[in-house]
């Protein structure tokens, strides 16, 4: 028997456009606008549970960063760094200040609150700081059908109930699932069921 | 301006801070008719903290004043007529105007002396929690290595210890243009000793240090561990004292207390004027708040400065972060900053700091503060070193819970609700008396607030 195979892509390259925004619009807001001329924000602090999007932005910003030339310091989980790391992101932000340059840092909670050194602390604290909050499955299901609809594709409501019952449900997860299912039935020419969502996924998916 | 008025304005004056002075006072005004003194009062926020703070003392001086028992009323008024005070002001910051933008444009050239001409005196917030250090601060700027040398400013952070050796360094700058300045992170000067090292460039780095006539560097504390940087600083220091060239030094604690630190620097640190800056009150971190603002071109009322100020105790920066999101939320959603705005961006915030303080977090944070174990909090041991750390934990969690005495005597080991009363009445005395216990105590509640 043919082996059926769900040939699930890597998500697309993270960008501040792609990001969902949720609840989460004046953060994505005041990042945009810290790219720009008009900035009035430079410090920008985000915190949230994993899955709510904070590497995503990191990695989106980076981009958009250097293809303006913009310069940036950025920091992912800070609230794992080692003394020196902290020391060294202290003379970074120090020097961020002077020269103008955007700072981005992320942690998994408020800067107070991660027992890192209160010089860092403070000064993580000082700038903006916004608590990004994980898409809830409804809007979730609402972005898959978003994009199904985009893609022209016909997603029956129990095939997402089906996914976010069995499937991993971050989006990165379901965004791919959902891309690989509408590649298999362009190819095989068969809709999407939950039936055959069932069988697909005995091949491990990720 | 009634004569009983301008004599409250003067006293007031001599006996606050400018800040408070400006925030609370200032804004006031007064007419007497008989024995009945009105105060006009431009929102219920001044009124409240006038009626809670200062209405004894302006009774008292109504008093004196009118040679009869009289009532003070409080009426909510915002037309306030223009007193004397203004114009002082107002013709004062013209005249400095040209200054500032002429620094701007030099330090923008030559930025070799690491001032930042935004950090001065004149936007220096005061309070109680600052004011000697400030004094300190204006009085060697004006006459850098004649008094203090060196000076050393030491308090948590996010307190305006950079702003204050920012703001000598600048106003040194402006009265003598030919003057040898240089401001710096220790962080910065241990590199250059690496790099002095590594380039075998002894020479130049001595003619750069040497040759100073005011250093300002901050965070010494960052020098711990690093030998040969203690021991060129050292260098330095003697050359620079001995020369009379002033010297400023700021750091996270006072100089015994610095870790892994060569005892001659420490030694010398404390040879000049050792000030302590300390967390903001209530008062002052509003006043923070609408200085902020003012510079920001944002405005605020005094009401969302108030439960901005309510919320956030710790440190100056964060205040400033909270202020920052406020705005950004308004530039977002396009709504004016009221108090509903403030809450609404402040929610995750507060959501975070509404973390109850307890008592056991309170006796735990004391216990390792001064290094004994929790279970010395409760015992009946009253041997000193046991007893203090004891009483200063029963003051704080009479300060930051809201617990009663009895409550807060049970939970030290069933103690009386008179022990806790006494050691409150106690710690609270010698706080002002002894500068270590009112640091310990400062340290603590930054900690336990956070």
């Amino acid at each position: 028997m043919k082996q059926l195979l769900l040939d699930i892509q890597l998500p697309a390259k993270p960008s501040l456009d792609n990001f969902l925004v949720g609840s989460n619009a004046e953060a994505i807001h005041t990042i945009s606008q810290s790219l720009t001329a008009q900035a009035t924000q430079r410090f920008i602090y985000l915190w949230g549970a994993p899955g709510s999007g904070k590497t995503h932005l990191l990695s989106a910003t980076r981009d958009a960063a250097e293809g303006l030339g913009k310069s940036l310091v950025m920091a992912d989980d800070v609230q794992d760094f080692s003394e020196q790391q902290q020391i060294d992101l202290f003379n970074a932000y120090n020097q961020a200040r002077e020269n103008d340059s955007l700072v981005l840092v992320a942690g998994n909670a408020s800067p107070m609150q991660m027992g890192l050194r209160d010089d860092l602390a403070s000064r993580l604290a000082w700038g903006v700081t916004y608590q990004l909050h994980p898409l809830s499955d409804e809007e979730k299901a609402q972005a898959l059908k978003a994009r199904a609809k985009q893609r022209g594709m016909k997603l029956p409501d129990d095939v997402v109930d089906y996914c976010f019952r069995y499937l991993r449900r971050d989006l990165p997860s379901l965004m791919a699932t959902l891309d690989a299912l509408d590649q298999w039935s362009l190819t095989e020419k068969k809709p999407i069921t939950v039936a055959m969502l069932r069988k697909l996924i005995q091949v491990p998916l990720l | 301006m009634n004569e009983f008025w301008s004599n409250c304005l003067n006293r007031f004056q001599e006996e606050l801070s400018q800040q408070q002075f400006n925030t609370w006072i200032k804004p006031l005004d007064c007419d007497i008719q008989e024995a009945n003194v009105r105060l006009y009062c431009p929102n219920r926020f001044v009124m409240q903290w006038v009626k809670d703070k200062f209405s004894q003392q302006i009774s008292q001086l109504a008093e004196d004043y009118l040679k009869q028992p009289c009532e003070i009323e409080f009426i909510i008024s915002d037309t306030k007529k223009i007193d004397a005070v203004e114009p002082r002001v107002n013709t004062a910051q013209e005249v400095k105007k040209p200054k500032e933008v002429k620094k701007k444009t030099d330090t923008k050239s030559a930025n070799s002396d690491g001032l930042n001409p935004a950090f001065l005196f004149e936007n220096f917030v005061t309070g109680r929690a600052n004011e000697l250090a400030r004094a300190a601060a204006l009085q060697i700027a004006e006459k850098p290595g004649e008094s203090y040398n060196p000076l050393f400013i030491y308090g948590g952070v996010g307190l305006g210890k950079t702003h204050l050796i920012q703001a000598i360094g600048n106003f040194v700058k402006s009265h003598n243009s030919e003057a040898k300045i240089k401001y710096l992170h220790a962080e910065r000067y241990v590199s250059d000793v690496v790099k002095a090292y590594g380039n075998k460039s002894f020479d130049e780095f001595k003619k750069k240090y040497h040759s100073l006539d005011l250093i300002l560097v901050d965070d010494i504390q960052f020098f711990a561990k690093k030998p040969r940087t203690q021991e060129e600083f050292f260098y330095v220091f003697n050359s620079l004292i001995e020369s009379k060239k002033q010297i400023i030094i700021t750091c996270d604690t006072y100089p015994k207390e610095i870790a892994d630190m060569d005892e001659r620097l420490r030694t010398r640190f404390s040879w000049g004027l050792t000030v302590a800056v300390e967390p903001p009150e209530l008062e002052m971190r509003v006043a923070i708040l609408l200085k902020k603002a003012e510079e920001a071109k944002v405005k605020i009322g005094e009401d969302v400065a108030f439960f901005v100020a309510k919320q956030i105790r710790s440190n100056v920066r964060e205040l400033e972060g909270a202020l920052n999101r406020i705005i950004a939320m308004s530039n977002f959603t396009g709504r004016e900053i009221d108090i509903n705005l403030a809450k609404e961006a402040l929610k995750d915030l507060i959501a975070v700091k509404s973390r109850q303080i307890t008592i056991e977090n309170i006796q735990k944070t004391v216990a390792d503060y001064y290094k004994i174990k929790v279970a010395e909090m409760y015992s009946k041991k009253r041997t000193r070193n046991f007893a203090r750390p004891r009483q200063v934990a029963m003051a704080l969690a009479r300060e930051l819970t809201n617990f009663s005495f009895p409550e807060i005597g049970e939970a030290f080991g069933n103690r009386h609700h008179t022990t806790v009363m006494h050691a409150c009445d106690e710690i609270g005395g010698m706080k002002n008396t002894d500068p270590v216990l009112a640091r310990d105590i400062a340290i603590l509640t930054q900690v336990i607030r956070d």
